[in-house]
């Protein structure tokens, strides 16, 4: 996780090289704000790094055996939620370029499958 | 429904998997379903952009008007560059990096599967909206080229809908890049089989890790962008409209923020495929994996910090800052290459066609490096800004380098996805007529656009030196779209008469080849020890102790 931090560090600086030699604010804003998104990995898996013990993952003597019985997750078999969100979201699109008319439709089956596409995240 | 997978055993392989049906692929969670889908999807898109270029060259063939108006023309150009870039390489490389992360990680599957489907269907759903606006909307098509500037792009002088169901399109395929983005690197870095420690992951794997953090980072200020254009088109705004105080160079500033880092998300998938693809055909380890890896990160990196070389001509930008940071990334890249031909040095080299397509890659992609850091220098830019020189330099990294990639990776990983090989004599034909045919259609136009034709015209002038080099392009064309065909060919046959391909038909050395040709729904029945950085080779070759 440490490359996270680097990059960070890395887009950070540059923003303030890039200011410093162009006074630009566009860019500036733009390299910083970069900076933003390994900022947030590396903080968070900083956090997590110190509640965690380390992972057979990470040890180059690991075997399969040393990881027998840990639960990696559950796996979905199959949903359709996904197909009718982004009907919802074409449709919903679709209504600021062809007119309002499409807009309650577009929002009610947006609405709905993302309501069933949490539930059943829950399941 | 759900599975519970616990590791490192997986569920066990059905004796005889159903045949998915028109619902099982619309309901898919799983990893490789969707990889398969993204490619297909992504490989359909390409078919379409190709006969657009076709279009493009049979109306440049010879001074004169052929077969195109000049809306269409425009139009065409434009959904030929959107749907090559942003619907057929990346995606493509998006879903060999679904199909294959989980497998050369040890993983059952990516780490959200569900969110694995919605990215598909934003990046499907998002596609049509783009063709839509190119065929189907009232008022004819857009017609913005596909770096839609303001203040061509505003609703001013592209009054059509067409312009805004590209924006939305294009939004939908961004979501889509960003969600698989976050799925790539949480099941690298949370996923792994024991013993898969950071530097043993295989280099598509780390590629396809920097695209994920280049994605994240280069696509939210494009999103802006377009959201803005969007306000501006339909509600009135003005962030981009001179007239209206607003500023078009920002546009431009937010659009090449991500335009410059899309270059790497498209090429650095294809980077990870031709490295795997040597060291097996070479019969010899990875030259330097430390090295490359490092190089890889410092091109992520750097490609940041160049967005605006292409912004040179504006005359608002400082020139020496983003001259400077290109010439830099040239650096990283020729260790790349340093790697490559490193891998290459003294092996036995066997040249099936994934090895031909990667060297093929090699030859396209140095000339079109090269001409990219000619680009670099800004008087240089000055004198081809604009013109087929620019073109062609595009088209050797992206068609001669990514494409080339794509088939290399087609020819590879083709075994393992069916259980059937690609017939060699075929795809050694494919080689050499889109190899020909490439160089064939894009030299000639390092040519023309030293003369100075500018590109995105539909006619030019007789006697300026354009027309015998724009014939030959178009005939390369032509033969290009003999070697697609073949191709095409090629996977129908293979899928009619099946020639049985085994588990590993090239020797492979990354954990893929350590499973079963197709593998099993969650990936291994046994995920083996892992050792090195090339498990499916200790385990072929126990003797070898590392």
């Amino acid at each position: 996780m440490r490359l996270f931090w680097v990059l960070a560090a890395f887009f950070v600086g540059l923003g303030v090289v890039y200011w410093a030699i162009t006074y630009e604010w566009t860019g500036t804003v733009l390299l910083v704000a970069a900076g933003a998104m390994p900022l947030i990995v590396a903080g968070w898996a900083t956090h997590a790094g110190s509640t965690r013990t380390s992972l057979p993952d990470d040890d180059p003597e690991g075997a399969p055996a040393d990881a027998a019985g840990q639960e990696l997750g559950e796996f979905p078999e199959a949903t359709g939620w996904p197909v009718f969100i982004v009907l919802g979201i074409v449709l919903t699109g679709a209504a600021i370029v062809y007119g309002s008319i499409l807009l309650p439709a577009g929002v009610a089956l947006l609405g709905w499958a993302l309501v069933g596409f949490v539930r059943e995240s829950k399941h | 429904m759900s599975t519970t997978v616990d590791r490192p055993a997986a569920a066990p392989t059905p004796a005889e998997p159903p045949r998915p049906g028109p619902v099982s692929w619309l309901t898919t969670t799983n990893h490789k379903d969707i990889g398969f889908m993204y490619c297909v999807t992504a490989f359909a898109f390409f078919l379409i952009g190709g006969a657009l270029a076709d279009l493009l060259r049979t109306e440049l063939a010879e001074p004169g008007r052929q077969v195109l108006s000049n809306e269409a023309y425009n139009t065409t150009f434009t959904i030929h560059g959107t749907v090559m870039i942003f619907l057929f390489v990346a995606p493509f490389g998006a879903g060999l990096g679904n199909y294959l992360i989980p497998l050369q990680i040890g993983a059952p599957d990516m780490a959200f599967p569900r969110l694995n489907a919605l990215s598909y269907w934003c990046f499907a759903g998002g596609g049509l909206l783009v063709l839509l606006s190119g065929f189907a909307a009232a008022g004819g098509g857009t017609a913005t080229g596909w770096t839609a500037y303001p203040p061509l792009s505003e609703g001013r002088l592209s009054p059509s809908i067409a312009t805004d169901l590209w924006i939305l399109g294009l939004a939908l395929v961004a979501v889509a890049t960003l969600l698989t983005g976050i799925n790539i690197l949480t099941t690298v870095f949370l996923m792994r089989a024991p013993g898969m420690t950071m530097w043993r992951v295989p280099i598509f794997t780390w590629n396809m890790i920097v695209t994920s953090i280049l994605g994240l980072v280069a696509f939210p200020p494009a999103v802006a962008a377009f959201g803005l254009l969007l306000v501006d088109r339909r509600v009135g705004g003005h962030a981009f409209d001179p007239l209206g105080g607003g500023d078009p160079v920002i546009y431009q500033h937010l659009f090449w923020f991500l335009g410059h880092p899309e270059v790497y998300i498209l090429i650095l998938p294809f980077f990870g495929v031709i490295t795997e693809i040597i060291p097996v055909f070479a019969r010899k380890p990875l030259f330097g994996y430390l090295g490359f890896v490092l190089a890889t990160l410092a091109i992520g990196a750097l490609s940041v910090g160049v967005w605006a070389h292409h912004m040179f001509t504006t005359g608002v930008v400082d020139n020496p800052f983003f001259s400077a940071m290109t010439f830099t990334i040239a650096v990283p890249t020729g260790v790349k290459f340093f790697n490559w031909i490193g891998t290459m040095w003294g092996g036995k080299i066997r040249l099936a066609t994934p090895m031909l397509f990667s060297i093929g890659f090699l030859l396209n992609f140095l000339i079109g490096g090269v001409t990219g850091v000619l680009l670099a220098s800004a008087p240089i830019d000055f004198q081809v800004a604009d013109s087929y020189f620019l073109v062609s330099h595009f088209h050797y990294t992206m068609m001669g380098g990514a494409v080339f990639g794509i088939f290399a990776a087609i020819y590879f990983w083709y075994p393992k996805m069916t259980g059937a090989m690609l017939r060699e004599s075929l795809g050694r034909w494919v080689f050499y007529l889109l190899f020909f045919g490439f160089n064939l259609t894009f030299w000639p136009q390092f040519v023309v656009g030293l003369r100075g034709m500018p590109r995105r015209i539909v006619d030019y002038a007789t006697g300026l030196g354009f027309d015998t080099p724009n014939l030959v392009s178009t005939i390369g064309a032509g033969v290009m779209t003999v070697a697609v065909l073949l191709s095409l060919a090629d996977l129908w046959i293979s899928r009619r008469r099946r020639i049985p391909a085994g588990d590993d038909p090239w020797g492979g050395s990354s954990l893929e080849w350590a499973t079963t040709s197709p593998p099993p729904e969650h990936n291994f029945t046994t995920v083996p020890r892992i050792r090195s950085a090339r498990p499916a080779f200790d385990l072929h070759h126990p003797e070898l102790e590392p």
